[in-house]
């Protein structure tokens, strides 16, 4: 196995070896060149591990932005809520007031043909 | 963090809002860190936080704990990070041509003294090349190895965020080490330039 070919498998074998890295993990343990490549590799993922705990300067004002707009949104939901309450209570008002209607239509008509048969049995 | 995150946790679902600010205030940092990381701007990353921060806790009552609140932070932060890098108006990253046609034939110096180079010791030097080597690979790169390599999300979660599959964040990955690699140890030294909002890693990618 030839060091260029080496060379692309290492970023994937920083994850661990898989079955069929062997040769490359063979060719690694006898080739200085690949070691010093594989040292470079992990000095670079030492270094990305530690920015973790490498905090920017934090920008003005944080993190007051931030609580000050989930502030404007719990406002937001409590109207929300209640807009939703009132809509719920205007839609069962408009639903009872159909429904009291549609009955006194029904008894309207139930009335009326008893009228008027008993006027013509009479 | 630990079991007093884990009370706030529990309180912040029940719909406790102070709860919920003192979790932001525990996380603010260093997710504030992993959005610059991601965007390279800090305009970039003070819209993608707060955006993340409202998405949790419009959604807190969904987060089951599985894991720590503040990787749970972290996941929607990569998540609204990669929507915002999509839009048309995000902030553009630097390139090798940017960063050259910025700083070629100058050192661009840190006015604050605490970088003063003269007082930093090697490893700090490091920390700062790998940051600004960071910012030269491009979004889609460099979200998979901060998500990665920084911030150690597994390969699934960083998939599931960004919106591809787990096999291509791992190519992804691959190539981005590859080229990080490339920006850190190259053999003619690049040119210095700032990223913008990361003072930490206003220093170039140079020979190591």
């Amino acid at each position: 196995m030839q060091c260029d070919e080496v060379a692309k498998a290492l970023p994937r074998m920083l994850d661990g070896a898989r079955r069929g890295d062997r040769p490359v993990v063979r060719h690694v343990e006898t080739c200085l060149r690949c070691q010093a490549e594989m040292a470079k590799y992990r000095g670079m993922l030492r270094l990305l591990e530690q920015l973790r705990a490498q905090h920017p300067p934090m920008p003005a004002g944080a993190p007051g932005s931030v609580l000050a707009a989930l502030g404007d949104r719990a406002g937001q939901d409590v109207v929300g809520t209640g807009l939703a309450g009132r809509r719920v209570a205007l839609v069962g008002g408009a639903a009872v007031v159909a429904m009291g209607a549609t009955a006194a239509t029904v008894a309207l008509a139930v009335g009326r043909g008893r009228s008027a048969r008993s006027a013509r049995t009479s | 963090m630990g079991d007093d995150s884990t009370d706030l946790v529990a309180k912040a679902r029940s719909g406790d809002r102070d709860a919920f600010e003192s979790l932001v205030r525990d996380t603010y940092g260093d997710v504030f860190n992993l959005a610059l990381r991601l965007t390279g701007d800090e305009n970039d990353a003070s819209d993608v936080v707060q955006d993340a921060y409202l998405r949790a806790y419009r959604s807190i009552r969904r987060f089951r704990g599985d894991a720590a609140f503040a990787t749970w932070m972290y996941r929607i932060t990569a998540n609204c990070a990669s929507t915002h890098l999509a839009r048309p108006d995000a902030a553009p990253h630097q390139t090798l041509d940017t960063v050259a046609s910025a700083g070629v034939g100058r050192t661009l110096q840190d006015s604050r003294s605490e970088y003063d180079p003269g007082a930093r010791s090697d490893l700090v030097d490091a920390r700062h090349r790998v940051g600004a080597a960071l910012a030269l690979l491009s979004p889609t790169l460099r979200a998979v190895v901060v998500l990665r390599d920084v911030y150690d999300l597994p390969h699934q979660a960083i998939a599931a965020e960004l919106g591809i599959s787990a096999t291509a964040a791992k190519v992804r990955l691959h190539r981005a080490r590859r080229q990080l690699r490339e920006h850190l140890y190259a053999t003619a030294p690049l040119p210095e330039a700032p990223v913008r909002g990361d003072a930490s890693t206003s220093e170039v990618a140079r020979a190591v």
